[in-house]
C-alpha cells in the first residue's frame, strides 16, 4: 500500500502549530490542522496535508507545496506571495503551478468549485511522482532566514 | 525558590543509564565536564515525572527514554539525541532545544507534549504519529519535521 493514495492521514494528528516559526523548515507527511499565523516561508512539503486545517494569516511565500493536500482549509488572509529587496518569492502551490493574484484558491479547498476535481488529479499525481526525498535544490534564497 | 539563589547541581555521565529514576528532581543541573564526556547519558532510563526545569544539558543523550510527564520547562536540551524516547504529557514549554535529534520508528509517538516558545532551530523530529502536541510560538526554523519510515510507502 502506498503511503498516501488511500488515507489522506499524515504524522501530526491535531497538533497545534499556531504562530510558530517555520522558515526553511523540510516537512514529510506532514499534516497539519492548527496553523494560524504559522510562518511557513521557504518552506518544503513532500507528501503532506493541510486538509481542514485552519490556515488564517499563515505565510507561505516562496514555500513549496506541490503535492500538499488543501481540501476544506481556512485560507483566509493567507500570504502566497512577498517581496524583498526587490523579489517576488512566491509559492508553488500543490499543482506545481506558482501562485499569481489572479489565482483562485478555492479550487484546491472547495469540492464545489468547478476546477476541484481537475486540480485534485493534478495534486494526487504529483504525490504519485515527486520523489520522496526533499527538493533541497528549491531552497531558493535566504531573504526570509532569522538573524541568528 | 529563585533560580538566582539555586546552586547548580552537576551529574555525571554514565551512571543514568538503565536507572529507574522516576519522580527525581533534576532542575537547576548540569552535566560534568571531564575534557572528554561531556554528555549525561539517560539512555534506557526511566524518567516519569521527573524534573528538568532550568537544566544545562547540552548534547544529552535519552535514547529509549521513558520520561512520561516529565518537567522539561527551560531546560537546555540542544543537540541532544532522544531517539525513541517517549515523552508523553511532557511540558518543553521555553525549552532549548536547537538541533535536537529525535527520531521514532517502529510505532513510538508523541503525545499531549507542549512545545510552546521552545527553540527547536535545525532539530530533527522524525516522529511518525504526533498527537495533540503544541508548538505554538516555537521557533523550528530549519527543521525536519515528520516521518522517515519510508518503508511505509511500499
Amino acid at each position: 500500500m502506498r503511503h498516501s493514495n488511500l488515507h489522506p492521514h499524515g504524522t501530526t494528528h491535531d497538533c497545534d502549530f499556531t504562530g510558530v516559526d517555520f522558515r526553511y523548515s523540510q516537512f514529510q507527511a506532514f499534516y497539519g490542522t492548527l496553523c494560524a499565523d504559522t510562518d511557513f516561508r521557504c518552506c518544503a512539503f513532500v507528501m503532506s496535508s493541510f486538509e481542514n486545517a485552519n490556515l488564517t494569516n499563515a505565510r507561505f511565500a516562496g514555500t513549496y507545496l506541490a503535492g500538499t493536500r488543501l481540501t476544506g482549509a481556512n485560507l483566509s488572509g493567507v500570504t502566497w506571495q512577498e517581496e524583498s529587496d526587490g523579489v517576488q518569492h512566491t509559492a508553488t502551490l500543490p499543482d506545481g503551478t506558482l501562485w499569481t493574484p489572479a489565482t483562485d484558491m478555492r479550487r484546491f479547498t472547495d469540492k464545489t468549485h468547478p476546477q476541484y476535481h481537475t486540480t485534485l488529479e493534478k495534486v494526487e499525481t504529483l504525490r504519485d511522482t515527486i520523489d520522496w526525498e526533499f527538493p533541497y535544490d528549491l531552497v531558493i534564497c535566504d531573504t526570509f532566514k532569522p538573524e541568528q | 525558590m529563585s533560580h538566582n539563589n539555586q546552586a547548580k547541581r552537576y551529574i555525571g555521565n554514565e551512571k543514568f543509564r538503565w536507572k529507574t529514576l522516576d519522580g527525581q528532581d533534576f532542575s537547576h543541573t548540569t552535566s560534568i565536564t571531564d575534557g572528554v564526556n561531556h554528555a549525561v547519558n539517560f539512555s534506557q532510563s526511566s524518567l516519569h515525572h521527573c524534573n528538568f526545569e532550568h537544566a544545562e544539558l547540552p548534547e544529552g543523550r535519552f535514547l529509549e527514554a521513558e520520561f512520561h510527564h516529565a518537567n522539561c520547562k527551560n531546560v537546555n536540551f540542544e543537540h541532544a539525541n532522544f531517539n525513541n524516547a517517549k515523552a508523553d504529557n511532557a511540558d518543553f514549554t521555553h525549552a532549548h532545544l536547537h538541533s535536537l535529534n529525535w527520531q521514532c520508528i517502529g510505532g513510538v509517538s508523541l503525545n499531549h507534549v507542549m512545545f510552546n516558545h521552545a527553540n527547536l532551530t535545525n532539530a530533527r523530529l522524525a516522529i511518525t504519529n504526533m498527537n495533540n502536541v503544541s508548538f505554538q510560538e516555537a521557533t523550528l526554523t530549519n527543521a525536519h519535521i515528520g516521518s522517515d519510515e519510508r518503508s511505509g510507502r511500499t
